[in-house]
C-alpha cells in the first residue's frame, strides 16, 4: 500500500515542484498532466487550476523565505536576478529538512558551481558566494547550540599542551574578500526603511531592487558571526586569529594552534601579548568551551 | 459531554497563536492570556532567542504545541531527527497534547512545506494511523490530529473526508484537532455540507478547535489567516461545540497580524458561543 501512495505522492511532487510559467501560472508539463490525471474536477474548478493552487504555493512559500533570509544576495544580484537563481537553486536542492530555516543551507555550494557558467562567473558571482556563506552564518548564530563556557580553574587545571577547547557551535568564523557585511547591513536597512514607509502606508521606490557590488577589500579579512546574549554580534578579526580558531575548532591543543598561529603569523607582532588579549576576549565572549562537553 | 483522554482538557479556554510580533508586548505586559498555541518547528532549535522567549513564556502561561511537519500521511517513514527534537521539545513545554495535521507533504525525502490533502482510502487511513501511534509511543504524549483546508481531491479517494478522519483517529486512538476554518474552505472548494461533516465524526474525540479567517476568491475559497473569523465559521463553530462539549478554542492569526489586542479581543468573541452553546 505505502507503494502507491508512494507513487501518488512522487507525482504530485514532481509536478509542484516544477517552476512556474508567466504570471505565475502552472505550465502544461508531462509531469502537471499525469498529476492532473489523479485529481478529480471540483464544482468551480478544473483539475489542472486545482492543482496550479499547490503548484503556486509551494513556489511562493519557498521563494518568499529565500527572499526575507537573502537580502544582501539580493542587493548583489538585483531583485529579478536573484528570483530567477533561488528558483534554479530549488530546483537543484529541493527541501530537504522539515525546517525552512535550512533552506539556504547549501547556497554557498551551488554559487560555486555557477563559476563555470560564462552568464554568472565573474566578480559579482564570487560576492555572491560570500556574502551567501555570510548569511547562512548569520542563521546558525541566531539559533545555534550554545555550550556552557569553560570556568578558569578548568582553564587553569590543564597544561597549554594537553588542553583542547571546543569553540560554540554558534560561532562561525569567515575570512572575506569583499565587504558583504557592510552591504548586507545596508540591504537590511533599506527593508526596514520600506517597511516603516509600508506601515504608514506612504508607497516609496524599492531602495534595494538596484544591483550592487561590495567594496572589495585588498586582502582577506577576518570576520566571526557570533551570540551574545541572543543577538548576532559581527567581530572582526586578526587572520591569525582565525587560523587559531579554526585549529582549535579541528581539535589541536591550545599549545599546538598557538604555536601555528604564531610560525605562520606575521612577525612583527608580539605574540605573548596579543595571545593573551584574544584568549581574554574570547573566554569573555563565551566563545570557548570544554572541549568533554 | 463526558471528559475523556482527548476531551479532558475542559478546564482550557480561549487561546491564542504566538507570533514573533507580539513577543515585544507579551514580555512587556504580561496580558492575561488562558494558553498558547505554539509552532513546534519555529522552536526545535539548538539556542538562542527562539528558546529565550519561550522560557519566559513558559514561566507564566500554558503553552501547547502544534506542529507543521510530522506528515503522518506521507508514504515514508516519521523522520527520527524530527521526532527526537519534538520530544526534547514537549519536555521543555510539558504540552498537555501535541497537534499536528492529517496530511502529506514530504517524498523521497524532498519537502514541500506544505499541507496536502490525502487521498482517502482505508489503505492510507491504516498507514497514517500506524504512524500517528508510532509517534504518540516515542512522544509519550497525547496527539490530536487537524483536519486541513484542501483545494483538490483524489480519483482514488473512496470515502469522504470526515469518514477518513473518522477511521484514522479510531484506528489510531487519537484526538481530533477540528479547524472548523478548514472544513468551511474545503466544503466551499469541494461543494459537501460542513454540517455533515461535523454531525458525523466521533466528538469525544475533538480535544481542540481552531477557528480563523479565510479569503473568497472568483473561483475558490483560501485559508489565509489574515482576517477575523467570518459569520459562516461561527456558525460551524457553535455547531461544533454543541456535539463536542466546551472544548479549548484557538484562533489562528499568522498573515497581516494586527495589533496583540485587536488578535486576543477577536479570539474572546468565541467565549459568547462557548457560554450559549458549549
Amino acid at each position: 500500500m505505502a507503494e502507491s501512495l508512494a507513487a501518488l505522492q512522487r507525482t504530485v511532487v514532481e509536478a509542484i515542484m516544477r517552476p512556474l510559467g508567466a504570471q505565475w501560472q502552472m505550465r502544461p508539463t508531462a509531469a502537471a498532466r499525469k498529476a492532473v490525471a489523479l485529481i478529480k474536477p471540483g464544482p468551480t474548478l478544473p483539475s489542472f487550476e486545482r492543482l496550479e493552487i499547490y503548484n503556486r504555493q509551494y513556489w511562493f512559500r519557498l521563494l518568499d523565505c529565500l527572499y526575507d533570509d537573502y537580502p544582501g544576495l539580493r542587493a548583489i544580484f538585483g531583485e529579478r536576478r536573484f528570483m530567477r537563481l533561488a528558483s534554479a537553486y530549488l530546483q537543484a536542492h529541493p527541501s530537504r529538512s522539515w525546517a525552512l530555516r535550512d533552506l539556504g543551507q547549501r547556497l554557498e555550494p551551488y554559487l560555486r558551481t555557477l563559476r563555470k557558467d560564462p552568464a554568472w562567473a565573474g566578480d559579482r558571482l564570487e560576492a555572491a558566494i560570500e556574502m551567501a556563506r555570510f548569511e547562512w552564518a548569520q542563521v546558525i548564530a541566531f539559533d545555534g547550540a550554545a555550550l556552557p563556557p569553560i570556568t578558569p580553574a578548568e582553564l587553569a587545571g590543564t597544561p597549554p599542551g594537553e588542553l583542547r577547547l571546543r569553540l560554540q557551535p554558534h560561532l562561525v568564523l569567515l575570512e572575506l574578500r569583499y565587504a558583504v557585511d557592510e552591504l548586507a547591513g545596508a540591504a537590511k536597512e533599506a527593508l526596514r526603511t520600506e517597511a516603516s514607509q509600508a506601515a504608514a502606508e506612504a508607497p516609496a521606490p524599492k531602495a534595494h531592487t538596484r544591483a550592487r557590488l561590495p567594496r572589495r577589500h585588498p586582502r582577506l579579512v577576518g570576520l566571526a558571526v557570533h551570540r551574545v546574549e541572543n543577538a548576532v554580534y559581527l567581530k572582526p578579526l586578526e587572520r591569525e586569529a582565525v587560523r587559531l580558531l579554526r585549529a582549535l575548532r579541528r581539535g589541536a591543543t591550545v599549545e599546538g594552534a598557538c604555536v601555528r598561529a604564531v610560525t605562520s603569523g606575521r612577525k612583527s607582532l608580539d605574540w605573548p601579548a596579543t595571545l593573551q588579549e584574544w584568549f581574554e576576549t574570547w573566554a569573555q565572549l563565551g566563545w570557548l568551551a570544554n572541549a568533554r562537553e | 459531554m463526558p471528559a475523556n483522554c482527548f476531551n479532558g482538557f475542559t478546564d482550557y479556554g480561549i487561546g491564542i497563536g504566538l507570533r514573533v510580533p507580539h513577543y515585544r508586548h507579551i514580555l512587556a505586559e504580561r496580558p492575561v492570556v488562558d494558553w498558547f498555541e505554539i509552532i513546534s518547528e519555529n522552536f526545535m532549535v539548538d539556542g538562542g532567542r527562539p528558546l529565550e522567549v519561550l522560557d519566559s513564556i513558559l514561566e507564566q502561561y500554558r503553552v501547547v504545541q502544534h506542529g507543521v511537519g510530522l506528515y503522518f500521511g506521507s508514504a515514508g517513514r516519521l523522520d527520527k531527527g524530527h521526532l527526537r527534537k519534538l520530544k526534547a521539545l514537549v519536555k521543555r513545554t510539558r504540552t498537555p497534547w501535541l497537534s499536528d495535521h492529517l496530511c502529506w507533504g514530504s517524498v523521497d525525502g524532498r519537502h514541500t512545506h506544505d499541507l496536502l490533502p490525502m487521498p482517502y482510502t482505508l489503505s492510507a487511513a491504516r498507514h497514517t494511523a500506524e504512524k500517528i501511534r508510532h509517534a504518540r509511543d516515542v512522544l509519550e504524549t497525547p496527539i490530536c490530529v487537524e483536519n486541513v483546508s484542501s483545494y483538490a481531491e483524489f480519483h482514488a479517494s473512496s470515502m469522504t473526508e470526515w469518514e477518513f478522519l473518522s477511521e484514522v483517529v479510531e484506528r489510531a486512538d487519537c484526538g481530533i484537532l477540528l479547524d472548523v476554518n478548514n472544513i468551511y474552505v474545503s466544503s466551499r472548494n469541494h461543494g459537501f455540507d460542513p454540517a455533515a461533516y461535523l454531525d458525523n465524526i466521533p466528538h469525544g474525540r475533538v480535544g481542540q478547535i481552531h477557528i480563523a479567517g479565510h479569503s473568497q476568491f472568483e473561483q475558490y475559497t483560501l485559508d489565509t489567516h489574515d482576517h477575523p473569523v467570518l459569520d459562516p465559521v461561527w456558525k460551524l463553530y457553535a455547531h461544533a461545540l454543541r456535539l463536542c462539549g466546551p472544548t479549548a478554542t484557538l484562533l489562528e492569526w499568522d498573515d497581516r497580524i494586527p495589533s496583540f489586542e485587536e488578535v486576543h479581543t477577536e479570539a474572546l468573541k468565541a467565549n459568547q458561543f462557548r457560554d450559549t452553546h458549549g
